[in-house]
């Protein structure tokens, strides 16, 4: 393994200290402990914090790590549950957050330039005063940035209809380990020439570059949306009524599942307003114009009409921000099944999504572990919670459920991370689906990058 | 509130700490609090963090009580803090107790407080009188005139004043109580409550918060359960915290008290409104962290401001913080600048920012720019 500085010397303190002048480094145990941890609840101590308010800090402070080989660790809100903001080589946390300005909404190229630092959240609402649409919304969209997003490709429940992160990124700005600007893409929709780094960049959590600067882009503000949400008795009710509503030729916007376990949780948590006995519940949601969503509302109620439900709430305007909430609350809430928790979010086709479902239930039910099954079933992209006690020593039986998850997915011809990554936490998974002439190719990409790999060192991507 | 359990890192809170808003450091958030706290009490043994390093920064927070409303796993900053500070024995603490307990005299110093660091805490204490004239010297012309409505209320009631509204504001009290007269309100014997606890409570004083909520409820008792009427948010929201325990288990008396607790606003909010000429263009709500879900103290500005009014903006913590004040003044004071920055960002010249809660008004007074006024919405009232 690498040398990495485990102490800075005097001179490159006050290197850090010319460079982020008062409050943009911090050195204290306090709040580097604090800049250490993320969502994984993993985490290591690094040797500083700064806070870089403009590019030409970043730049400079790139040039200085690659000259000195010290890591570097982007960070934003550290809400990614993989570990990838954890400094487990110490070196540098590089806290994006105060680089947090939307520069340009565009409503004739249909884009917008902004900084990092920006919370998706208030990019959305910025965009969507001007009548423009940034459809990307991972469940953390209200407590992660765009450029955490960026990193991480997240994607969210409206993936079904308008994909993901990658699919809105045109253009941006990095900063390479040595100092050097790229500006990858541009405001264009279409761009052929060369390999496409902006894509290359995004999700590359942070161990490529890091960015200053991104161009997304922006769809017309759908007139307006609504929401079902259906209750059924059993998961096979469930997976019934979502191809009933596939049957009948919509695209929904987002299609959600919840498992029983799922319920489960969510009634000790919320109130909920399906009725007991319910053990299967799809939540959907339709957008566009006023009429197009009338008509849609109608035939997905008229198709679920062959099939059991035990109920049915619609919502549309704000009020439908009431159902999703419940969506939204799941992560937590599974807590309230055991203390710990360890969870997937693999992806399979969407065909085989029943069948993945039923073989995750059965891996729990073998090893006596309750496993929810919950999300994103429109892109088959379903996020498999192992509830267990560490306590009572469940740790093990855990694991092996991983284990047992991944492989089946696999088989099925899935994913092991749909959205969250690999990072830290599933490092050691990684040869089970990338064979090693993929990664070698990953590797000698990473090294024309960061040859002397300060960037995020420990983590897998 | 379902009982807490443990920080998952989730990173909810950030969204709503104002410490972290107006200051962007992640150390100061409640999820850094807890995740420092496991680490210190975890097998890495702290992993190189001092336990005084851990209270002094597990200690900055300004007890506004968001990061419980907003957490999936319930996790409380305040209750974190105040376990806290009722197992230390520190200077600041010291100072806080000092203070709490002289309130006529330093009470309204709490504003002034915060521009001075707690090694020099001796010298406000000595021109109290002459700082509590500043602070107070740029008061506002009355605007509005309250005709009340008639209350066919049998109940006696009595005025909570409040520690602000005994030893510093009595023309905030001789206002209220006015109020309650217009509405034909029989009105109890002046009693000596004593402080609704919250500050105790908030600094770790929890002896001191219990016996001082066992002499008001005793005080209420004796006057025959009287309406009790408030015009401090804060203080409402320290009365209506008083538990099942402290009323010995006596719910009948625990739900008579429950009920008792009255928000002067919600008595007015049929009152009819006449504005005089000097009615500023432009009036804001800060709405004080510990506002109650029904927040008549903004309703009735909303009525009496009509047009004038901005929208107002959830979310703002004044920063006063109680023992905060002592602790890391200037922390205090960039959540208020905070706050006034975000509140003038679209209020002309002249504006006023009206609020509901003496702890707000005070930190708000002392901190707001002179092109703007702050007050209680009680000032405007003749
Ligand atoms: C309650 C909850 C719900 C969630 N729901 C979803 C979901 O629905 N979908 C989903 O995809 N994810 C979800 N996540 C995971 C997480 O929110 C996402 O991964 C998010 O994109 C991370 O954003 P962040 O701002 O917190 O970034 P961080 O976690 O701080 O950083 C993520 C990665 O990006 C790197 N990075 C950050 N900024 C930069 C930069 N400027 N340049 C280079 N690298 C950078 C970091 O080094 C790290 O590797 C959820 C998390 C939580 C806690
Ligand atoms: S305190 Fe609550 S909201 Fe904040 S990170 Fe912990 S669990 Fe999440
Ligand atoms: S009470 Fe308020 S200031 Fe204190 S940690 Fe919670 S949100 Fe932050």
């Amino acid at each position: 393994m690498q040398n990495y500085p485990e102490q800075f010397s005097r001179t490159h303190k006050k290197f850090l200290q010319n460079l982020f002048p008062g409050r943009e480094s911090s050195f204290d145990d306090g709040t580097l402990l604090a800049c250490g941890v993320d969502a994984s609840q993993r985490h290591a101590k690094p040797l500083a914090l700064v806070r870089p308010q403009e590019i030409a800090q970043v730049v400079e402070l790139l040039r200085w790590a690659h000259e000195e080989r010290v890591p570097v660790y982007p960070r934003a809100r550290a809400t990614n549950k993989v570990g990838n903001c954890v400094p487990v080589r110490h070196g540098v946390v590089v806290s994006m957050l105060d680089m947090n300005e939307i520069l340009d909404i565009d409503g004739r190229d249909f884009v917008a330039v902004t900084q990092p630092g920006v919370i998706t959240a208030d990019l959305q609402k910025a965009v969507e005063a001007q009548g423009l649409f940034y459809p990307p919304d991972p469940a953390s969209m209200k407590i992660s940035t765009i450029g955490g997003n960026i990193s991480t490709c997240a994607g969210g429940m409206r993936a079904v209809k308008y994909g993901v992160t990658r699919d809105y990124v045109l253009g941006l700005e990095v900063i390479l380990p040595g100092g050097e600007i790229i500006r990858t893409g541009g405001r264009t929709q279409k761009n052929v020439v060369g390999l496409d780094l902006t894509r290359l960049m995004v999700g590359s959590a942070g161990t490529l570059g890091l960015v200053t600067e991104a161009t997304v882009k922006l769809l017309p503000l759908p007139e307006t949306s609504a929401s079902v949400l259906v209750g059924f008795k059993d998961l096979d009710g469930c997976l019934c009524g979502a191809e009933a509503v596939f049957g009948c030729g919509i695209l929904p916007t987002a299609m959600e599942l919840m498992d029983q376990n799922t319920i489960k949780a969510l009634e000790i948590h919320s109130d909920v307003p399906w009725p007991a006995g319910t053990g299967g519940l799809l939540l959907l949601k339709i957008d566009g114009s006023a009429e197009s969503v009338n008509t849609d509302l109608r035939r997905i109620e008229e198709s679920l009409q062959a099939v059991a439900v035990t109920f049915v709430e619609k919502g549309s305007g704000a009020d439908q921000e009431r159902l999703w909430e419940l969506r939204r609350v799941i992560s937590p809430a599974a807590f309230n099944l055991a203390s710990d928790k360890q969870g997937e979010d693999v992806a399979v086709p969407r065909g085989k999504v029943a069948k993945a479902i039923k073989g995750y239930h059965s891996i729990g039910t073998k090893l006596g572990l309750t496993v929810l099954c919950f999300g994103h079933l429109g892109d088959g992209n379903i996020h498999v919670s192992t509830m267990y006690n560490k306590s009572a020593g469940e740790q093990e039986k855990a694991l092996e459920a991983k284990k047992k998850i991944f492989q089946l997915t696999l088989e099925l011809g899935g994913t092991l991370s749909g959205e969250h990554g690999i990072g830290l936490t599933k490092a050691k998974y990684i040869n089970m689906q990338l064979d090693k002439t993929q990664q070698r190719l990953m590797a000698g990409i990473k090294n024309a990058f960061d040859p002397l790999k300060i960037m995020n060192p420990g983590k897998v991507v | 509130m379902p009982a807490p359990k443990s920080c998952v890192q989730c990173g909810k809170c950030l969204e709503v700490c104002p410490l972290f808003k107006a200051t962007g450091r992640e150390e100061l958030t409640p999820r850094a609090k807890f995740f420092l706290e496991s680490i210190c009490a975890g097998d890495d043994q702290g992993a190189g963090l001092s336990e005084r390093d851990f209270k002094s920064l597990a200690s900055l927070c300004l007890s506004c009580g968001r990061c419980e409303k907003n957490c999936p796993q319930h996790m409380s900053g305040p209750a974190l803090v105040t376990d806290l500070r009722a197992k230390s024995k520190g200077f600041t603490q010291a100072c806080w107790d000092l203070w709490l307990k002289n309130p006529g005299l330093l009470w309204p110093m709490a504003a002034v407080l915060s521009k001075f660091s707690p090694e020099i805490l001796p010298e406000p204490f000595g021109s109290a009188r002459k700082r509590m004239q500043a602070l107070f010297s740029r008061s506002l012309e009355p605007w509005a005139d309250l005709v009340p409505q008639a209350k066919f209320e049998e109940r006696k009631v009595m005025l909570f004043k409040g520690c602000v509204g005994r030893y510093a504001r009595k023309d905030w009290s001789i206002k209220a109580e006015r109020l309650m007269d217009g509405m034909g309100l029989i009105r109890g014997e002046d009693a000596d409550f004593s402080c609704c606890g919250s500050s105790y409570g908030s600094a770790g004083l929890l002896e001191r918060r219990n016996n001082s909520r066992a002499k008001n409820i005793e005080v209420w008792k004796d006057a025959g359960r009287p309406l009790l009427v408030t015009f401090c948010a804060t203080c409402l929201k320290g009365l209506r915290e008083y538990s099942l325990a402290d009323f010995a288990g006596d719910e009948e008396l625990y739900e008579s008290w429950q009920e008792c607790l009255t928000p002067l606003s919600s008595l007015l909010l049929d009152a009819e409104v006449k504005l005089r000429e000097n009615v500023p263009e432009q009036v804001a709500y800060h709405k004080p962290c510990h506002a109650p879900d029904d927040d008549t103290d903004q309703k009735l500005v909303g009525l009496i401001a009509a047009e004038r009014m901005l929208p107002v903006q959830e979310g703002l913590c004044c920063g006063f913080g109680g023992i905060m004040q002592l602790g890391a003044p200037e922390l205090s004071k960039e959540v208020g600048d905070y706050s006034l920055a975000q509140h003038t960002k679209c209020m002309k010249s002249g504006g006023q920012i009206l609020s509901g809660c003496s702890a707000c008004v005070i930190q708000l007074v002392s901190l707001v720019k002179d092109d703007y006024f702050a007050a209680h919405w009680l000032d405007i009232l003749k």
